[in-house]
């Protein structure tokens, strides 16, 4: 592994288990420290063990058992000596790094009546990868543009699949320009800084050159917000789901903005049963839904429908 | 004559001499304090900008280092750098080294220590401990601060006067 910006992170002693084993990053899902527990890693879709000696095995039994000390040193390299200032995104359960990577945390919570005050005794860390892929929306982007013109666009995806990845592209590719549309000025909110990946504010994901984010702040104000000061062309958002997103999405389409937005499930059908977004689907609010679904790489496109269910585009021919 | 003039040009060295070893040892006593008070100063600073403005402790740092003496500045630079470099090392070695390497010679062993365990305050994993740490440490420096201050007040006279005497009396031993 050679990107030293992101072995930065770790620990010496697990830092050199990583180099030794000789992973390549763009495959490197997730590191996985549990204090006491083996070390694991989830590369190439695939869970294991890593041991001392920097070997990749299935057996899981065989991994480096990860120290407190492993931990803290780790903490102590994620927040730059600084875990204190990352207060805020503590609360959130995750720190994102430079690199646009995402440590979740887990650990003892203590609460000050309903909210969550700060993380204690954190033991349990989850060090996730952010995998930029340019390119992935290129199969999409002519369904989601007519006539010039960005379509009110859903991605619907079970989890895992790709969705914010796919996103993250059609974002860049909007914002960009291309052959089928001239750039347009994009408005990201992103809530769990998934999509942008930003670092001190800085989105470490290339989202364009006419695109402005908002990080870690929540879906509905976050719309709203940028309604109000960017004057975006195109909102963008990230799993949509609860009545407060819905009520912000209608005033987005109302003011002439255009909408693109992910959300969880398995197919169309599974989302017209949902009340709130069946209610959407009913009232034609979405022009576009693209389904992804599980294959051998992100983004897998199963189906596009428009807003009447006709079926533009299968991968699979019936 | 000129013997006479060369003894007393003689005697005014000597004299000269060993009051400016006197005011040396007066001065190391007052630096011993003037660094205590800077630490302590330092740590109110950091509290600070630590709780209220949540800059990084390199930032932070390399902000105090300006405004310091010359040996706390140059330790606190020093930190920011190791800091900077990511190399894996914990924060405990990186302020105990430069602890060590600039304020060794300064400092007496039991506050040097108390200044190398003033690394959990400022970095530590367990942020509800680290405020409470912060308190506790600049509550320590004050301590150390006013039984230096004492120390200085106590003899800074005695070794000035001591110098003198120490003069005089190897004059005397000389003549």
């Amino acid at each position: 592994m050679e990107n030293e910006l992101f072995l930065q992170i770790f620990a010496a002693g697990i830092r050199k288990m990583l180099q030794r084993s000789g992973m390549r990053q763009e495959k490197l899902q997730e590191v996985r420290l549990r204090a006491g527990r083996p070390l694991l890693v989830l590369y190439d879709g695939s869970e294991f063990a890593l041991t001392e000696e920097g070997k990749l095995t299935k057996k899981i039994e065989e991994g480096y058992q990860v120290r407190r000390e492993d931990l803290n040193e780790t903490l102590e390299c994620v927040s730059g000596y600084s875990l204190y200032a990352f207060d805020e995104e503590m609360k959130q359960g995750f720190i994102t790094i430079q690199g646009g990577h995402r440590v979740g945390l887990a650990g003892k919570i203590v609460m000050d009546g309903s909210k969550i005050q700060c993380i204690r005794h954190i033991s349990f860390l989850n060090v996730r990868l952010s995998h930029e892929i340019r390119g992935c929306a290129d199969e999409v982007l002519p369904y989601v543009i007519k006539d010039r013109e960005i379509c009110h666009t859903l991605i619907v995806s079970p989890p895992r699949c790709g969705k914010t990845t796919l996103l993250r592209d059609l974002i860049r590719q909007i914002s960009d320009g291309s052959g089928l549309a001239p750039g347009k000025t994009v408005g990201v909110v992103d809530e769990r800084s998934e999509i942008g990946g930003s670092y001190q504010g800085i989105p470490q994901n290339d989202l364009g050159m006419r695109t402005d984010v908002l990080d870690c702040c929540t879906k509905a104000e976050g719309m709203m917000m940028l309604l109000r000061s960017m004057a975006p062309q195109v909102i963008a958002v990230d799993e949509i789901g609860d009545a407060k997103d819905s009520q912000a999405m209608e005033s987005v389409i109302h003011c002439g903005c255009k909408l693109l937005a992910t959300v969880h499930g398995n197919s169309i059908e599974d989302i017209r049963q949902k009340p709130l977004l069946g209610q959407l689907m009913r009232m034609h609010t979405f022009e576009r839904y693209i389904v992804l679904g599980k294959g051998t790489e992100s983004g897998v496109v199963q189906e596009i429908f428009d807003d009447r269910g006709t079926r533009l585009y299968g991968r699979y021919a019936v | 004559m000129i013997r006479m003039g060369l003894r007393m040009l003689g005697i005014l060295v000597i004299f000269l001499a060993a009051c400016l070893f006197g005011s040396a040892m007066e001065f190391q006593v007052k630096k011993r304090w003037m660094i205590l008070r800077e630490l302590r100063e330092l740590f109110r600073f950091l509290q600070k900008e630590m709780i209220y403005h949540r800059s990084p402790l390199e930032e932070a740092l390399l902000l105090a280092a300006k405004s310091g003496m010359q040996e706390t500045g140059e330790m606190l630079r020093r930190i920011a750098e190791e800091m900077k470099k990511r190399n894996g090392r914990t924060f405990q070695e990186i302020w105990g080294q430069a602890v060590t390497c600039c304020l060794g010679n300064i400092l007496e062993p039991t506050a040097l220590d108390a200044v190398k365990d003033a690394y959990t305050a400022l970095c530590n994993t367990d942020v509800v401990l680290q405020k409470v740490l912060l308190e506790k440490q600049e509550n320590l420096f004050e301590g150390l601060c006013r039984d230096a201050e004492c120390g200085y007040r106590e003899k800074s006279g005695l070794y000035r006067k001591l110098g003198a005497v120490g003069g005089i009396f190897l004059i005397l031993v000389l003549l």
